[in-house]
């Protein structure tokens, strides 16, 4: 969304915040298309505040005979200052009907009085932290296109940044959002939360089509009779198996991840063209690529698209693995397009599709038993939907776990109950799909599942009603989900989870009853300005883009310093975070123009002593650097440093054009000191604008010139030029003697933004006769290996 | 760069005011003590293992539905080479296995082999009482004895009070590692990688000569150093102050990965991963030996290891004994590591699981979910201590009070819970009454598991 739409829905929200509207459970959704129903800012609060506030408060908060007005009252500073005032007492009078007002409530209570009676705005409450300042908004886009699209912001970026402030900041990040590489983030992002990749190829073999049935899907392998293996021995055409053979494993590769990837991919395609993210329970479609449409007989939702072929060129098998030099297949794999499984399949027709609900890989990634009877899916749908973890239901657990002479503990066991009365009917509404994913309706005599003592399918209290035909019953997962998607909560789980990706934190745990008033502060402040970017994103038609952007605004991204006697509560503040690997890598191509080998996707092992996941046994992403990968940052540092330093010097660099990455203001023959140790002061000042530069590309840190920072890398460059040059010229008290050449792999020799193609003889470098490339692999290296750059 | 030139380094440039709490000298000696955590994730049957019931029909009434005539065991207890008779230790048979003599015979060796080899320095701890049967609750509660979130893994406190900046503190390959910021993680898996980090230069693209007199990456690193000192003392943000501060802690101690992969070779040489008992599970082999490695070469202090296979929902007998036999060969090749590198006298490995398993079959012949379980502690070779049963369950599996002194059945007596386990183990490895595990209160009576 643009910032003139954001502020259009901004004053829109204004123009509402004033009226008093009955809240019917929903925070906007479908119905923001067609009433614009979605209150006040926040509905929950007004909903309290009318059953609670008004009757002493007045309904505009102007006060009564028994009760002071709020309207630039003495507690209405922030959100978190009413909302503690809130929790310590109000309200006054509580009786058998009206309990105490603290915790979400006091928050929701307390924002609803801020916005409606003094005047808060949306942007201003999603943007600043009373005691928190924040980094310079060209510093905030440079970290964001580095995080989500993985590179630099252009020139022509940082000067619209610069000029319009926050609504050219929106404007650029809109386009960032646009971007392939930007999806490529938002799937990890997202992975992290449903962890569907444990089934990619890297992963393991054929790891989504075995979860396939062959019944229900007789071409799921499709590839083995379109590209058959035939019999060398009896076949005359070789080039052609071999092409078959290339055809096939590729085929199967590009077929397997993009069943993996099927609900990753409904949330990119959701988000790229400004869809509802409530779509990702409620799309009545799939998404495949050419390859997994065949495996699923999928029938496109638009039946006139057609999927991208790429050219020769961009060959996508090889692309991928370069053994497939002679597949011909060219129909690109990231291309996915919504489809529907409307053929019959074993035990059903047609599937009625749910959004990621009734994604076998979902299914499978998380799966039940007969005797779970889907309970660990309920607890799944709350947690990652809901934003619920039902084991923190409140009530005690029964001291004696085992109940083994009730027929039904769940039912009639009251210790039992408490929670089962909430999981059993989400997991009732899953009876229809089996242990292994797939359809089988449970009125129909092959399927397993027992309905003896379990709730009906429900949930939050609302029964599906099956009265009203079969159609209701068939479609249990899509009435589920379209009433996921009108709960309130469904909007904080979807930023809670944005916020974990991009701010790279769990939010605050809820403080118990005895917190200390300072942790409690910073919990409602955190709340209250997730809230209210969840809100901009449900008003904006539910569009992911729109709370991305409000969290890259937020304090929690921007903040640079705080000031502790009004932030007491401050661990939290801040998104600086210990890179992924996956971040890692991207920030080296986007400052480098390449990535580091030993991160690459074939070596798991690697990613994950890095600190990665695999989505499978390993699924909780280290944030705190252990010695091994401090180490491994270290080695990074060096290796990186030796291919991108003399590689960089082979760009073109001229008045007119400047192709460095790296060496905008410095060429090799650049060096301090004259041969008679004269300082050469218009060389020392091109090397420290160099390192300038440097300081600022690769680490965001903008310096003066005259900073000790500058000073100090040049004196690592100067040390190593002179340690260097003193060897050069004295070679024979040295062992091994130093030579005026490169190591061999430091060499630009190889293209290495290109698959390390070998270079032009005429750009190759290979020697470095005063010893300033290697100082300036010195400053790279320690540039690379800076708590800035392994930070981000 | 070595610790004691770093110091001296720092103290040139005045700036070892700014090291952090963590960087005492009393936390850069070599631990004295290890710890390995071995997890049977999914949920293991102890009826199955330590805690055998046998074939009794114990829930025919009321369980009628279920298979094996409500038995909660497919095979009887066999007193006669399934126990020991001094202390009453008992393991359980082996039922026919996927209707396979080899597949039965080879459970029943690793069965046999390791009750026998590792009895005196076992203690096995029944009838824990974990009071869920939810994965994640199971895990948490069993390895920090706290059903609720925020408490860190006995690995992890261990990790922390023995020496948190060693390069591998606290090596997880998965399982409950919840650090609570104490320690960090390092997830360690490809030696041969471990092996060239020990050196970042050691390519040479930086010049050093052969005795090191001339060394251009010593210059980056010392120019590091100063930088991250800078750094730490300028920041204005807490979160950023903490993180260099962690950075700073992790650089500044002595890297010694590579002495890792020579006794990593070591090891291997003596108890090959490849030949070893039945050469099952070289996953957890591997592991082993990395981890033993790393305490030898005085890398890393603790470390989980886990593995799969025990949550068994259905054809319980056909994998739950594969699985348990493997995690006992395992257990096994970890002990005969320990021996090779040295430090078996110094290590305590504790072997638990999320909870355990029904006390009868469903209508799948799997078991499903049951809060009741075991742990099993094996005592560092030469301690004078194991060979011994703690606690027990009822005749029906069940949770009984227990007396906490002899830990039999005792009316007056307390349920025994992970939280008392834990307790025990902090005091068994003497980390009970430190800071870090005083943050961490257990708020339990004692149990007199280990003495």
């Amino acid at each position: 969304m643009n910032t003139f739409r954001l502020l259009a829905i901004i004053c829109f929200l204004s123009a509402l915040a004033g009226c008093q509207q009955e809240y019917g459970g929903d925070v906007g959704g479908a119905s923001v298309q067609t009433n614009l129903d979605f209150g006040n800012y926040n509905a929950e609060g007004a909903r309290l505040y009318g059953q609670q506030c008004a009757g002493c408060h007045g309904v505009e908060g102007n006060g009564t005979e028994i009760g002071t007005p709020l309207v630039a009252c003495a507690t209405c500073s922030t959100i978190s200052a009413l909302a503690e005032e809130i929790s310590l007492t109000m309200p006054i009078g509580k009786n058998a009907e009206v309990t105490d007002c603290n915790g979400q409530c006091a928050n929701d209570v307390a924002e609803y009085i801020m916005y409606a009676f003094n005047g808060l705005s949306l942007h201003q409450a999603t943007t600043s932290l009373d005691g928190v300042s924040a980094l310079p908004l060209t510093d905030t886009l440079r970290n964001a296109t580095v995080q989500l699209a993985g590179r630099l912001p252009t020139d022509a970026e940082i000067t619209q940044v610069t000029n319009e402030g926050e609504e050219g900041f929106s404007t650029v990040m809109a386009r960032v959002m646009s971007e392939d590489e930007f999806y490529v983030r938002l799937s990890e992002i997202f992975n992290d939360v449903f962890l569907t990749d444990k089934y990619l190829r890297v992963n393991q073999f054929n790891g989504a089509l075995n979860l396939l049935d062959g019944d229900d899907y007789p071409n799921k392998n499709w590839y083995d009779a379109a590209y058959p293996n035939l019999d060398r021995d009896i076949v005359e055409n070789i080039p052609q198996d071999n092409i078959d053979d290339d055809n096939r494993g590729c085929a199967n590769i590009f077929a397997n991840d993009a069943v993996a990837r099927e609900g990753l991919e409904l949330i990119n395609y959701i988000v790229r063209n400004n869809r509802p993210i409530t779509e990702l329970v409620t799309a009545d479609y799939t998404m495949v690529n050419w390859y997994s449409q065949k495996v699923y007989d999928a029938v496109l939702t638009n039946a006139e698209a057609q999927f991208t072929e790429l050219s020769d060129e961009e060959a996508p098998c090889e692309a991928y693995y370069s053994g497939y030099s002679d597949a011909t297949l060219r129909y690109d794999p990231y291309d996915f397009k919504p489809a529907k499984i409307t053929r019959s399949l074993e035990y059903t027709t047609a599937i009625p599709h749910a959004g990621i609900l009734t994604s076998a890989m979902f299914l499978n990634r998380f799966p039940t038993t007969d005797t779970n009877r889907n309970r660990h899916r309920s607890y799944v749908v709350y947690d990652k939907f809901l934003d619920t973890d039902i084991l923190e239901i409140e009530g005690s657990r029964p001291e004696d776990a085992i109940d083994t002479t009730s027929p039904n503990p769940t039912l009639q066991n009251a210790a039992c109950y408490t929670c089962h009365t909430v999981m059993d009917p989400v997991a009732s509404a899953f009876q229809h799909w089996d242990s292994r994913g797939r359809r089988i309706p449970s009125t129909i005599a092959a399927s397993s599942w027992n309905g003896n003592g379990i709730e009906p399918p429900g949930i939050a209290g609302k029964t599906l009603q099956l009265s009203g035909g079969s159609s209701a019953v068939d479609t249990m997962l899509q009435w589920l989900g379209a009433e996921i998607a009108q709960d309130p909560r469904y909007m904080r789980a979807i930023t809670r989870h944005l916020y974990k990706g991009i701010i790279g934190q769990d939010l605050l745990d809820a403080p118990g009853d005895n917190a200390n008033v300072d942790v409690v502060t910073a919990f409602n402040a955190q709340r209250s300005i997730l809230s209210d970017i969840g809100q901009a994103m449900a008003a904006d038609n539910w569009n992911l883009k729109t709370a991305i952007t409000g969290l890259l605004l937020s304090p929690y991204y921007r903040a640079n310093t705080v000031d502790s006697s009004k932030v007491v509560a401050s661990g939290h503040i801040g998104s600086t975070r210990l890179l992924s690997p996956e971040m890692l890598q991207r920030k080296l191509k986007a400052t480098l123009g390449f990535d580091w080998y030993e991160l690459r996707a074939n070596d798991q092992d690697n990613r994950i002593m890095f600190g990665g996941i695999d989505s499978d046994s390993v699924i909780d992403r280290i944030h705190e650097p252990s010695g091994l990968m401090v180490a491994m940052q270290e080695r990074m540092a060096v290796e990186m440093a030796c291919r991108a330093t003399a590689f960089d010097f082979t760009k073109l660099r001229s008045p007119t054009a400047n192709e460095r990455r790296l060496f905008k203001f410095v060429s090799p023959g650049i060096e301090p000191y004259d041969a008679d140790g004269f300082e050469l002061t218009s060389n020392i000042e091109a090397i420290k604008k160099n390192i300038q530069y440097l300081h600022s590309t690769l680490l965001s840190e903008n310096l003066p010139l005259t900073h000790a920072e500058i000073e100090a890398t040049y004196q690592l460059f100067l040390s190593t030029w002179q340690t260097g040059n003193n060897m050069l010229a004295n070679p024979d008290g040295f062992e091994p003697e130093p030579s005026t050449y490169l190591e061999w792999t430091c060499r630009a020799r190889w293209d290495r933004e290109n698959n390390d193609q070998g270079l032009d003889s005429e750009l190759r470098i290979d020697r470095d006769e005063n010893y300033v490339i290697r100082s300036w692999m010195s400053v790279i290296t320690y540039l690379l290996s800076d708590y800035r750059y392994i930070y981000e | 760069m070595k610790r004691r030139d770093f110091i001296q380094m720092l103290a040139a440039t005045g700036m070892t005011a700014s090291l952090p709490l963590t960087a005492s000298k009393a936390h850069a000696a070599a631990p004295d003590h290890f710890l390995v955590i071995v997890n049977a994730g999914g949920g293991w049957d102890p009826t199955s293992l330590c805690d055998p019931k046998g074939n009794l029909s114990q829930y025919l009434t009321e369980r009628p539905d279920a298979r094996n005539e409500g038995s909660i065991n497919s095979v009887a207890i066999n007193t006669e080479t399934k126990r020991n008779a001094t202390s009453g230790m008992t393991w359980s048979d082996t039922p026919r296995i996927n209707n396979n003599d080899d597949t039965t015979a080879r459970v029943d060796n690793q069965y046999q082999n390791f009750f026998t080899a590792y009895h005196d320095k076992l203690t096995v701890i029944n009838g824990v009482d974990n009071g869920t049967n939810n994965h994640s609750s199971g895990n948490r509660a069993t390895w920090s004895g706290n059903l609720e979130m925020g408490y860190p893994s006995l690995a992890a406190l261990f990790a922390a009070s023995k020496n948190p900046s060693l390069p591998m503190a606290y090596i997880s390959n998965g399982g409950y590692d919840f650090t609570a910021s104490l320690v960090s993680r390092a997830r360690a898996s490809s030696a041969g990688f471990i092996d060239r980090l020990a050196d970042p230069n050691s390519d040479r693209y930086h010049y050093r000569n052969e005795d090191q007199s001339t060394d251009i990456y010593s210059q980056i690193k010392q120019a590091q150093a100063q930088r991250l000192a800078r750094q730490q003392s300028d920041e204005a943000l807490p979160l950023r102050r903490q993180q260099l501060n962690q950075l700073f802690t992790v650089r500044q101690e002595d890297n010694d990965l590579a002495k890792l992969s020579e006794e990593k070779a070591i090891i291997e040489a003596a108890v090959p991963t490849n030949n070893h008992m039945n050469n099952r599970d070289q996953g957890f082999k591997r592991q082993a030996s990395l981890v033993a490695a790393a305490f030898k070469s005085g890398v890393a202090a603790s470390a989980n290891i886990s593995t799969g296979g025990f949550d068994t929902h259905g054809n319980h007998d056909n994998s739950q004994y594969q699985s348990l036999g493997d995690l006992l060969e395992g257990v096994a090749y970890l002990q005969e590591a320990l021996e090779a590198a040295g430090i078996a006298e110094k290590t305590t490995v504790v072997i638990g699981s999320d909870f355990g398993r029904t006390p009868y079959y469903n209508s799948g012949n799997g078991k499903d979910h049951w809060p009741v379980t075991s742990v099993m502690v094996m005592h560092p070779t030469g301690s004078g201590k194991g060979g011994n049963v703690f606690g027990a369950s009822t005749d029906k599996f069940r949770a009984q009070t227990l007396s906490r002194t002899t830990g039999q059945p005792d009316t007056n007596g307390q349920l025994l819970t992970p939280a008392h386990v834990n307790l025990a183990l902090r005091k068994e490895l003497g980390i009970h009454d430190n800071t870090l595990a005083i943050r961490f209160p257990l708020h339990v009576d004692d149990f007199s598991i280990f003495s």
